[in-house]
Order: C-alpha cells, then sequence, then structure tokens
C-alpha cells in the first residue's frame, strides 16, 4: 500500500494552512515530518484522515494510485489508515476495550475474542502499562503518557498498513519514550507498516530510524533528506528554514 | 362544572402540583393536545394480545394490563380491583381538582387499582406490563412495603394500538422504615401514544427507594414525580432517562424532597435527543425545614444529536434548612465532533460512533437498573432507535446487540457493556 499526498491544499474556514504538500509513504518505510509549532504538521495528518473541518482546497491524497477524497474517515481507516492522535478525545461511558473490540471487528478482524484479549495483555505489558487500564473508559482520566501508550496499543492491535503518528513523543518521559518505540518498532518491523511520524524534536529518532525526513515550515516541505537532516536540525534549529 | 367541561381543562390547560409554584416550571410546559374519550367499550381479543407481548418478551409476567382488562398470571403480592362506578370516580375528581388535573383525571377513570403488598421481612419480585389499546389506559398502582421488606418492580410499556391512545399510570408508594424498593419502568408506548406518568410516595426511617425511567416512546410524555426522602436517614434516588427522535415531546417534571434529618435524595437525568424532539428537564429539589445533616443533588445532562433537537434544562433548588449538602446543575451540548472523528479514525462507522457516544452517555444511568431484562431491553430500544428511528415495538428477547455483563459474573468486559 502507498499514500500519496499530490500537490495538496487544505485550509480551515477559509485560512489556507497546507499550501502543496507533495510526499509519497510506502508500506515498510519510515518517515519523519519535523518542524516548528505551527507550520501545518497536525493538519496534515487530519486532513489524511479526513475530518470535515479542514477543506482539501486543491491537490490530491491517493491511496495506491486512487483518490480517497471522496471516501469517509472511517472508509479511509478501513482502508488501512491510521492516526495516532496528539490530544485524543476522551469519550464518556465508553470503555476501552469496548471500543477497541469494536474498532477490531469494523476493521474487519475475525480473529477471535479471545486472540484478541491474548493479544491486549501483551500489548499491556509490553507497554509497561496497569491492567487496570483496560477497564477505564477510554481517554477519560488518562493522564499525557497512558493516552500515548493507548494509541499505541490500539495501533499494535489493528495493525494499519500506513500509519500517521503525530507526536508519539510529547508527554511522553524518557523511560517511555523508549517503551513506546520498541512497541513501534516492533510492529512496523513485524506488519511492514509505512509510518509518517510528525515530531518537533529528533528525541523519538534516536531509537525509530528514519528512511526519510520532511522538514515542513508554512505549510510547504522546505527541505528533504536522511537520517543526517535530523542532526543538523538538532543543532541549528528551524531559524534557517524560517528567515530564509 | 361537569364532568366534560373538567375532561377539556385538565387535559388543554396547565394545572401545577401543589409544591410546584416556580413561575418558570409553569410557564415551560408542554399541553396535552388531544381530548381522549374515557368511555371505551372493552376490545375484541385482548387477552391475546396481552399474551402475545408477554411471549414475545421471552419473560414471564405478574401482571399484564390492558386498556380494557387484565391477566394476572400470580396472586402473590399482588391484587387488581376496580372502582365501583363513575360518580365515584367523578367524586374523586372533583375532590382532588386542586391537585394536578390530569393526575386527578386518571384517578377518576383509573380503570383499575393495581394493589402491590409486601409483607413485613418479606421479599417480592414482580413484573407488570401495561400495553395501551385504542382507549386511554389508565390505572393507579398503590405500593405498600412492610417493615424491613423489600421489593423488585419492573414495568414495561408498550402499545397495541394504531390510533390515537393515552398511557396513564400513576404510583404511590409508601415504603415503612427500613425496607428497600426498586422500580424499573421502560416506557415504550408508540408515536399515538400520549404518556402521563405520576409518582408520589412516603419513605420511612432508614427505607431507600430507587426509581429508575427510561422514556423512550410516546408522541408526549407529561411525567410529574414528588419523590420525597419522608423518614430519618432515609435514601431515595430517582434516575431518568430521555431517548426522543423524530418528533417527540418530552415534559418531564421531577421534585425530590428531603424531609428526614440526615436524609437522602438524589435527581439524576441524562437524555439524548435525535431530529427534531424536544425534552423540558424540570428537576426541582426541596430541603424542608427539620431535614437536618441531609444531601440533596439534581444533575441534568443531555447531548443533542442533531440540530433540529433541544433540551431545555431548568434544575431549580429551595433549601429550608442551614446544615445541609444541596447541589444542582444541568449541561447540554451537541455531540462532539472531535469525539466523532477520533472513533471514526478507528474504523468505526458513523452509527457504530453514535451507538458508542449514546450507550457510552447512558451506560451509567442504564446500569442503575439491576434487572438484567431491564437492562438489556434498555440497551435493545436505544439500538432501534439509533438504527430504525423506531419506537413503540416491543424488543424480542435478546434483540440488543449491546449486553450488560450478567450481574455478579466475572468476565473481561466487567464494568462495561459489550458489543456481541
Amino acid at each position: 500500500m502507498e499514500l500519496e499526498l499530490r500537490d495538496l491544499h487544505v485550509s480551515i474556514e477559509d485560512k489556507e494552512i497546507l499550501k502543496g504538500i507533495s510526499l509519497k509513504v510506502g508500506q515498510g518505510k519510515r518517515h519523519v515530518i519535523m518542524g516548528p509549532n505551527g507550520s501545518g504538521k497536525s493538519t496534515l495528518a487530519k486532513a489524511v484522515m479526513g475530518h470535515p473541518a479542514y477543506a482539501v482546497t486543491s491537490g490530491d491524497i491517493l491511496v495506491d494510485g486512487k483518490s480517497i477524497l471522496g471516501m469517509k474517515t472511517d472508509e479511509r481507516a478501513r482502508l488501512g489508515l491510521f492516526l495516532q492522535f496528539q490530544n485524543p478525545a476522551e469519550i464518556e461511558g465508553v470503555g476501552f476495550i469496548n471500543f477497541l473490540h469494536l474498532a477490531k471487528q469494523a476493521a474487519g478482524d475475525t480473529r477471535s475474542t479471545k486472540e484478541f484479549m491474548k493479544e491486549i495483555k501483551e500489548g499491556i505489558k509490553e507497554l509497561k502499562m496497569s491492567d487496570e487500564f483496560i477497564k477505564r473508559p477510554l481517554n477519560q482520566g488518562f493522564s499525557g503518557g497512558e493516552k500515548k501508550k493507548s494509541e499505541v496499543l490500539q495501533m499494535n492491535v489493528l495493525k494499519p498498513k500506513i500509519a500517521i503518528l503525530d507526536e508519539p513523543d510529547s508527554g511522553l518521559d524518557i523511560d517511555a519514550i523508549k517503551t513506546v518505540s520498541e512497541s513501534i518498532n516492533s510492529m512496523q518491523e513485524k506488519e511492514k507498516t509505512g509510518l509518517l511520524i510528525i515530531t518537533h524534536y529528533s528525541r523519538i529518532l534516536a531509537y525509530i530510524k528514519p528512511d526519510v525526513v520532511h522538514v515542513m515550515v508554512n505549510g510547504k516541505i522546505v527541505d528533504e533528506g536522511g537520517e543526517v537532516l535530523t542532526e543538523k536540525l538538532e543543532k541549528e534549529g528551524y531559524d534557517s528554514y524560517i528567515s530564509g | 362544572m361537569d364532568h366534560d367541561a373538567f375532561v377539556k381543562e385538565a387535559l388543554a390547560n396547565y394545572s401545577a402540583l401543589p409544591e410546584e409554584t416556580n413561575l418558570l416550571y409553569k410557564r415551560h410546559h408542554i399541553p396535552v393536545p388531544h381530548l381522549f374519550s374515557f368511555n371505551g367499550t372493552k376490545e375484541q381479543g385482548v387477552e391475546e394480545y396481552l399474551k402475545e407481548h408477554a411471549n414475545a418478551l421471552g419473560i414471564a409476567f405478574d401482571l399484564a394490563v390492558g386498556s380494557e382488562s387484565h391477566l394476572l398470571s400470580s396472586g402473590r403480592n399482588i391484587r387488581v380491583t376496580s372502582p365501583s362506578d363513575d360518580t365515584q370516580a367523578i367524586g374523586t375528581m372533583m375532590h382532588k381538582s386542586s391537585e394536578d388535573k390530569y393526575l386527578a383525571l386518571i384517578d377518576a377513570h383509573s380503570r383499575r387499582f393495581i394493589h402491590i403488598e409486601v409483607p413485613k421481612g418479606t421479599s417480592a419480585e414482580l413484573k407488570i406490563l401495561f400495553v395501551n389499546g385504542d382507549s386511554p389506559l389508565t390505572s393507579h398502582v398503590l405500593i405498600n412495603i412492610g417493615e424491613a421488606a423489600s421489593l423488585k418492580l419492573l414495568e414495561l410499556y408498550t402499545s397495541s394500538s394504531a390510533r390515537r391512545s393515552m398511557s396513564g399510570v400513576a404510583h404511590e408508594i409508601n415504603a415503612a422504615p427500613g425496607s428497600k424498593a426498586e422500580i424499573d419502568m421502560l416506557h415504550n408506548e408508540n408515536a399515538n401514544t400520549t404518556v402521563m406518568a405520576f409518582i408520589r410516595n412516603r419513605a420511612g426511617a432508614d427505607s431507600k427507594i430507587d426509581i429508575n425511567v427510561f422514556y423512550n416512546g410516546g408522541e408526549l410524555t407529561r411525567a410529574r414525580g414528588t419523590v420525597d426522602a419522608t423518614g430519618a436517614r432515609s435514601e431515595v434516588r430517582v434516575n431518568e432517562i430521555v431517548f426522543g427522535c423524530s418528533s417527540q415531546r418530552f415534559d418531564i417534571n421531577t421534585m425530590i424532597l428531603n424531609s428526614g434529618r440526615e436524609s437522602n435524595a438524589s435527581l439524576e437525568s441524562r437524555a439524548v435527543l435525535m431530529d427534531s424532539s424536544f425534552c423540558l428537564l424540570k428537576g426541582y429539589a426541596k430541603v424542608n425545614r427539620g431535614a437536618s445533616g441531609s444531601k440533596s443533588y439534581v444533575h441534568e445532562r443531555g447531548i443533542l444529536l442533531d440540530r433540529g433537537a433541544r433540551i431545555d434544562g431548568l434544575p431549580d433548588m429551595s433549601v429550608e434548612e442551614s446544615a445541609v449538602k444541596a447541589t444542582h446543575s444541568s449541561a447540554t451540548s451537541p455531540i462532539d465532533p472531535e469525539a466523532v472523528f477520533y472513533l471514526m479514525s478507528k474504523s468505526i462507522d458513523e452509527l457504530g460512533v453514535r451507538r458508542l457516544i449514546v450507550s457510552g452517555f447512558l451506560a451509567e444511568s442504564v446500569a442503575r437498573m439491576h434487572n438484567q431484562f431491564a437492562r438489556d431491553t434498555s440497551m435493545a430500544l436505544l439500538d432501534r432507535k439509533l438504527e430504525k428511528k423506531e419506537f413503540g415495538l416491543i424488543p424480542k428477547a435478546g434483540e440488543a446487540s449491546w449486553s450488560f455483563g450478567e450481574e455478579g459474573k466475572k468476565d473481561m468486559f466487567l464494568g462495561h457493556y459489550k458489543y456481541r
């Protein structure tokens, strides 16, 4: 599976946020988008998943060469796209386990409930989470770290073909970054998932080695390169892109 | 005033309960738009449809009540009497004319009085099915729970007729000291039915009364309750669930009273509305003088699934005693678009998302019903309304795609409803 953004322009309430983004993410590849606050990284993530408040004014989003602009969010997810949210919504009264069971079924996963529960328990152990976590309502009262881990656990269970991870490292302490990264690596290697990681900082990239790094400023990709680009950004920051 | 004029006035005008002096409540009400004839004749085949309804639901009812007839299966703890004649009925009506006229109307025209008696130190579990037919269903349920006795009562309301009709049932509960009662009521009348529900009580010292009501059916629901934590340390909890679609209207006015010292009275109302449905939630808490050390709590919450739906939450409170804890609140919001997007991004379609959000919002209230059948039936009614905009039809046994785990039985979904 390949996700392609072709000269993508996206607006929110008539304000253009993305100004012509083009990139391709294939299965098994690790892409990283880095950029300063307000550059449009999260807008890109939500636009790919079809958030109704984000209007694609021109350009296209394609999966395996076919436009998905006419598809609803759930249809895009069932193609194999996944978004790990930076700030996931809190859903009152909806148990985490029930939600994930329903999501698994909706995604066409026919594994038995027993297998599903086994996988959840293994995932909880891998992510060093409490067993009590799965009995709680979805994202309600979760700490920042728990929310991130919850999203990664969902991804591990749903096994997407392309996953967009919106700041998977924010709110995590040093040990948790390592734990979450190892879990993402494990799933990605096993399932050959394509990753599009959005981040401000390079710290998570110490554990998840990128194939391609894109620098995004003011709604545009202004630079691309390999892992070496992250080292440059770490030293020099984004000033040269902003002023230049 | 003659009988017909009284009926007309009762149905056309608003008349406050004696305690209901709040001007706001008098202004915000939904008048009953139809006149009903109370001179019905015995319907043909009523016993058959009561049996059919009971069989379809797959549970045994102790009493099945139609507009003009009833079937009593068990004589334990429950008996049915009829008013002797119309003269007496009109007399009753006139006597109570200073009170709520709708209630007086139901009192006066009650086809039957249903007496539930739970003797001292015993327990009873009863199920009653109410099915309104072509003519108005009017019943009066008189509940007496003896000292240290307990009652679990389930009432299911539905309709058999496509013609305009009324389902009116008034409850009077008398709970003796140390007794316990849980009453679960599921209203699923059809769209041609006006629902009139009344409840009032006395709660003895150290008694506990839980009232759980799910309003799902009816063209218009007009509910009035005065629930009193009468005795010292008594506890009354009212839990209301409203789920509306199309042009359904609900006018729910419940007053909770603290009369006994160190008593507890609470009202939790949750409403979810679709389409152009409308709901008035008027929760009123009153702490009487002498009810020192008591607690009072009114909480109203609502979710609007569509732009045309509206909930007016009007909680109010009157506190006449100083050493008490009392709170009231109301909050209504449209369905959160970010929550919808979040859940859809995990592959769940729009209907599934609405189901998750609605069920999640109402699950806590539904879970307060301890009766498994009541919980599962409530979820089946929610499902059917969300999927097909249908109500008024009785769900078949096991129809719910959502289910709560069996009470007290550990499973992996413990504490949550589950999707089969």
